[in-house]
């Protein structure tokens, strides 16, 4: 027997060490696959945060445009006290500027905010800049005192437009 | 032969975002409850004063109108822009997630 229990565990032997192998190969499968598995739900997580943004990332062109438009805008004020018809090509060329620049946040993707902030600045029948314009042009003219109080409100609507760029997060 | 300790870098990723959320939201609110206040303070300032100007005979009831309206567009405007700041300030944090958990299943990788 003893004979044949050697041959037995000669023969064992090769098998049982090739069973070992086989095992781990199985286990260093097994932490490939895990490894693998994680690095996949990492690619997967970073793709779904990365589309799942909610407002557009910080815009030099965008912000340059509004702070622009705010100091045209606010230097046209001024002129208020004269007459619409007199200053009819500049009250022109601010509503283009300002036109402008809304036209170039309404194209950029997840912009809406700020999009809806111009609206309500650009409205004519609202009580900012869009306001401003049409009551010069219905009433000819404005009140300096008027112009003096108003001046500051249309700077801060402004100012909430830029205040929301410089808040966006910076693109990586 | 490598492995991965899901466990730590789990556990690394929450801990660590918890703290960002403490920053990044304390900050936040703390800069929208301050912004808010000034706000506010302007806009009674400037209804005062509009007040006055209308009293004394400076401006008419329609500009007075105007700048009482304005005070409400202004608001909205502001109120706009607190909104867009908490996205922008949900997407800063998201994006901190993603970089954290990045850190920390680079360092739970043992080769």
């Amino acid at each position: 027997m003893p004979p044949l229990a050697s041959a037995k565990s000669q023969t064992k032997s090769p098998t049982s060490k090739r069973s070992g192998a086989a095992k781990g190969n199985f286990q260093a499968g097994l932490q490939f696959y895990s490894l693998k598995s994680s690095a996949v739900a990492l690619l997967l997580w970073l793709s779904f945060a990365t589309a799942c943004s909610t407002i557009a990332t910080f815009d030099q062109v965008a912000y340059d445009k509004a702070t622009g438009a705010k100091a045209e805008a606010l230097a046209l004020m001024d002129k208020a006290t004269d007459s619409y018809g007199a200053h009819l090509k500049e009250i022109e060329a601010v509503s283009l500027t300002i036109d402008k620049a809304y036209e170039y946040d309404r194209g950029r993707a997840l912009n809406t905010v700020t999009v809806q902030q111009w609206e309500v600045l650009r409205d004519p029948n609202r009580n900012l800049f869009g306001g401003f314009l049409r009551r010069w042009h219905d009433k000819g003219s404005l009140k300096v005192d008027y112009i003096t109080e108003k001046k500051p409100d249309i700077a801060e609507a402004f100012d909430q437009i830029t205040g929301l760029e410089i808040g966006k997060r910076k693109a990586n | 032969m490598p492995s991965f300790d899901t466990n730590a870098a789990i556990s690394t990723t929450l801990d660590k975002s918890k703290e960002l959320a403490g920053i990044l939201f304390k900050k936040f609110v703390n800069q929208a409850v301050d912004d808010t206040e000034n706000f506010l303070r302007r806009s009674k300032d400037g209804v005062a004063r509009a007040g006055l100007l209308y009293a004394e005979g400076k401006i008419d009831r329609d500009d007075f109108e105007d700048l009482v309206l304005g005070k409400k567009d202004l608001a909205e405007m502001h109120a706009l822009k607190q909104t867009g700041l908490a996205s922008a300030t949900i997407d800063t944090f998201t994006n901190g997630v993603l970089q954290i958990f990045v850190d920390a299943a680079f360092a739970a990788v043992k080769f």
